[in-house]
């Protein structure tokens, strides 16, 4: 075992990390390799062993059977039509309104991260759906695209989520608590983003028009279009009951789900071979990206903490006089410094090992720490250069939207998501209120 | 040169056909889990292996399906700088980043040969449950699935050597779908 | 200067214990052994410890043979088989005096790695959220449980679930699971499962309830010098010792501390749960000729000590 400062190690492994990933090698393959380098020749072939029991054990866990079946579920209900069946519903109640679309796909947002796993399915889909109904009634590029790519982010947030089912394996935390404390920040952030979009077309009605009088409906269809939310609000409630009421364990609830989605689908009547076909590919894909992503940067920080690199920040928040509430703020801005270049996943996994015994070690509630991770790591998908809700929103948006109107149309968002998380540390009983109330404290 | 070519396609099918056939397991996985419920809470009879069942399923499912994601392109990477390389370019720098990752990746799959091996040698069972069923089998999956990542890896590198080296033919040309998030 | 990887499952908690035992290699060696200690799972699985250590993954830890029976023959019958012992005197007995150390030994040396000893745990007992009295409440009741003591529950038609550890507390508080057969009080206390179970009831079955040890990869135990491995010895009986100390006492404190309320299974039922007990020993025995030979310890024990 090698007795090189942790600084320089820390140094080394990043900065390599860094260079593969600026050459454009994939996430995973840049984790291998830099892991691999840097065990080898400071740890000795020993090393090769950590590598094939980090993968194993990602492979064998059945906390992470969740992962497969809320993709399957996600990318089914999208599929299904129900998302276009529910637009449509949002165009009809809040159409009215000034800024009233734009107030209806943040709520449809909030609405599909409740159904799905990950954050891609709303952003795409309804950058396929509300974003050229927005354009076409006149609202501006900015606010169209933000919306969207801010309300998408949601998706990790609002459960079921497959972020914070990695956090809870990585943290030891139980997945029912964390999903209990992600609903009311999530639910807090999409209210936030609300009030905005309601201000902002109130100062400036030509950025978010209603809708013509010809397209609004009266009462009787609104009240007719609300059955869009039956079945997807029967399977929302049904899988979410199960986990956070624990009437199954999260695995089973999201087996439960993704059967809920197929029957969904089947009454949609838009279930076939080959929609079947196509959904278990896209999961496959999908799973084939973040198990290897999940593997290999286990391996990576477990280099790095076997390494001794792991002490530097322990050591460095036990002897330094800094306040607690000071480093998690630092913690935080760590998280934004990183959000700006890697991916969410690469981040929980290299972060959660180290940062989460100091949080433990300054007295926190470590599911409170988990709240405040996912809400950073939604301003994650939103900030330049490398955030997924810009790429997303730049593959379906109309070539009349560069990337650079889609950094700008993410500011304000993501200085919303600032405040929201600035809320979340003054206030931790936002979140703590409900898993406290379910579980007892 | 053509068999090369050959190869490569056929490692393409290959990858193709791995990850066409592994999709299904997600249905196994989920009916596997409606059935413990049920035992559970209709029989309350809790089976003694539902639970490593759905885990080996989904062990098997997500490492194997690596390869279908790498077929086309899928694990995700940073644009920023790589997006202002030219076709060329790009290749040029696949070649060198492909050549060190195929390198890491023959490692990995020799350490994973010995990781299975050691546990058919043990005869290794599962602790985890009354049930405790073989385990290697499901470890033997590991070196399998490393196997055909490399070999995938080993396709892509040969094609971008082509491009790098300007000796393209129609078969290296299809590099697969970049593939959304 | 030979530095030490050593991980052990327990978390921060037992930070202090770890840190003695490092100063102790340290000082008696002169500084020319450092062990450098993880806590649990920071490195690798606490499942794959016994593996990692054979593969020179990491150079020594501090586990539980609970975790791996289906890798080594012996580890079933180390951890704490039902009924195996009774007392603290009566392990140490069958241990160090009845040769069942050097049996485990040779178990391990066949992996490549070197067995230094056990070290005693405190009890292993059942937390429910309902009073239990004796084995017909349990029938009712959906227990998570060890896969050792899962046969034997099973014999008494009692349910037993699958979850995992972190799960425990969401579990409990909402019904999945009635309760658990996961460790003692000390453990309870820092998973926080008192507030949502609070009725603890002593089985009888085993005490103490499990067993630790510390491992040494071989090539790193061969490489040592005489007097490190003598300094190794000392400093391991030395943390054996306030291992169990401190085990024991944190469960007897959190025990007195008014969050359980303690019970204790009637002697009728302990028994019978001892006497099923009794396959699962004939299941060890049948593995290897190395664990009949470590049955027969423990059947002679219990003869000597008037339980059999
Ligand atoms: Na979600
Ligand atoms: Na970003």
């Amino acid at each position: 075992m090698s007795d090189i400062d942790p600084l320089l190690i820390t140094l080394g492994m990043f900065a390599a990390m860094f260079v593969m990933l600026l050459l454009g090698t994939p996430l995973s393959w840049s984790l291998l390799t830099v892991g691999m380098g840097f065990a080898y020749f400071l740890w000795g072939s020993g090393a090769l062993e950590l590598l094939t029991i980090s993968a194993f054990s990602s492979m064998d866990n059945f906390i992470l059977v969740a992962l497969p079946m809320f993709i399957f579920m996600g990318l089914m209900l999208e599929r299904s039509g129900i998302t276009d069946d529910l637009f449509e519903m949002m165009n009809k109640l809040m159409g009215a309104q000034p800024g009233g679309l734009g107030v209806g796909t943040i709520v449809l947002c909030a609405l599909i991260a409740a159904m799905a796993g990950v954050s891609g399915a709303a952003t795409v889909s309804l950058g396929v759906i509300a974003l050229p109904a927005m354009l076409k009634r006149g609202y501006s590029k900015k606010l169209a695209t933000g919306t969207i790519m801010a309300g998408g982010a949601l998706g990790f947030l609002i459960p079921p989520s497959v972020l914070m089912i990695l956090y809870a394996f990585l943290a030891k935390e139980s997945i029912g608590k964390l999903f209990a404390a992600g609903l009311i920040p999530g639910l807090m952030l999409a209210a936030i983003y609300i009030i905005y979009i309601l201000i902002v077309s109130r100062i400036n009605p030509s950025i978010a028009p209603p809708l013509a009088e010809a397209e609004r409906v009266d009462w009787k269809g609104k009240l007719r279009s609300l059955k869009a939310l039956i079945l997807p609000g029967t399977l929302i409630v049904t899988v979410l009951a199960c986990i956070i009421l624990g009437i199954t364990t999260p695995s089973e609830a999201s087996a439960i789900g993704a059967a809920g989605a197929v029957i969904c689908a089947a009454i949609y009547r838009t279930l076939t071979f080959n929609m079947m076909k196509d959904v278990l590919l896209d999961t496959t894909r999908i799973m084939g990206m973040l198990i290897w992503i999940t593997l290999t940067a286990i391996f990576f920080s477990k280099v790095y903490i076997g390494l001794g690199a792991g002490y530097l920040l322990q050591d460095l928040v036990e002897d330094s006089s800094l306040a607690p509430m000071a480093v998690i703020v630092a913690m935080l801005a760590c998280y934004y410094v990183l959000g700006m270049f890697l991916d969410d996943f690469a981040i929980v996994f290299i972060t959660v090992p180290l940062f989460v015994p100091v949080v433990e070690l300054l007295g926190f509630d470590p599911v409170w720490f988990a709240i405040l991770f996912i809400v950073s790591m939604q301003s994650a998908y939103l900030t330049p250069p490398f955030g997924y809700n810009l790429f997303y929103m730049r593959s379906v948006a109309p070539p009349s939207v560069t990337i650079y109107d889609l950094y700008l149309a993410a500011i304000p968002f993501i200085l919303l998501q600032i405040l929201g998380l600035a809320l979340l540390v003054m206030f931790p009983q936002i979140a703590l209120w409900l898993p406290e109330l379910i579980y007892g404290s | 040169m053509l068999s090369v070519c050959h190869l490569v396609s056929w490692v393409d099918r290959l990858s193709e056909t791995v990850g066409k056939a592994i999709s299904w397991m997600c249905l196994a996985i989920i009916a596997v889990m409606l059935y413990e419920i049920a035992a559970r809470y209709f029989f309350n009879s809790p089976t003694s292996w539902a639970h490593e069942v759905t885990t080996m399923l989904y062990g098997t499912f997500c490492i194997m399906a690596g390869t279908y994601t790498h077929r086309y392109q899928g694990h995700v990477r940073s644009e920023a700088l790589y997006h202002l390389f030219s076709r060329r370019g790009k290749a040029i720098v696949d070649t060198l980043t492909g050549s060190l990752v195929l390198f890491v990746l023959i490692m990995f799959f020799v350490a994973s040969v010995d990781f299975a091996w050691d546990s058919w040698q043990r005869a290794e069972v599962s602790s985890r449950s009354t049930w405790a069923p073989p385990l290697y089998p499901f470890k033997t999956v590991l070196p399998l699935a490393v196997g055909l990542i490399a070999l995938q890896s080993a396709a892509h590198l040969v094609r971008d050597i082509c491009v790098a080296f300007n000796v393209g033919c129609d078969a290296c040309a299809d590099r697969g779908v970049e593939a959304e998030h | 200067t030979t530095n030490l990887r050593m991980q052990t499952y327990w978390g921060r908690e037992a930070s202090d214990v770890f840190a003695a035992f490092g100063g102790d290699v340290r000082t008696a060696s002169n500084g020319t052994l450092r062990v450098r200690h993880f806590t649990g799972s920071s490195l690798v699985p606490d499942a794959e410890m016994f593996q990692a250590v054979s593969n020179g993954t990491i150079d020594m830890c501090q586990g539980y043979a609970g975790y791996w029976p289906g890798q080594l023959d012996i580890a079933g019958i180390e951890s704490g088989l039902p009924g195996a012992w009774t007392s603290y005197d009566e392990a140490q007995y069958v241990f160090r005096h009845k040769g069942l150390l050097e049996l485990i030994r040779e178990a391990y040396a066949e992996n490549n790695v070197h067995y230094m000893g056990p070290i005693f745990g405190g009890p292993f007992d059942l937390l429910t959220k309902e009073p239990v009295n004796s084995l017909e409440d349990l029938k009712n009741m959906r227990i998570r449980a060890t896969p050792a003591v899962a046969r034997i529950l099973q014999a008494f038609d009692i349910p037993t679930v699958f979850l995992p550890g972190s799960e425990l507390y969401v579990g409990l508080s909402t019904g999945t699971i009635d309760g658990v057969i996961y460790a003692g009080t000390n453990e309870y206390v820092g998973m926080k499962l008192y507030e949502v179970a609070k009725h603890y009831t002593s089985l009888g079955m085993v005490y103490p309830g499990y067993c630790d040890q510390i491992l040494v990869n071989m090539d790193v135990w061969n490489a040592m010098s005489e007097e490190e491995q003598k300094v190794m010895e000392l400093a391991y009986e030395k943390h054996a010792s306030h291992m169990n100390t401190w085990m024991v006492s944190g469960s007897i404190d959190a025990g007195g501390s008014g969050k359980f309320e303690m019970n204790k299974l009637n002697a009728e039922d302990s028994a019978r749960l001892r006497r099923a007990a009794e396959v699962i020993w004939e299941d060890e025995a049948a593995k290897s000729e190395r664990n009949r030979k470590a049955i027969d310890i423990l059947k002679e024990t219990a003869l000597a000590t008037g339980r059999a």
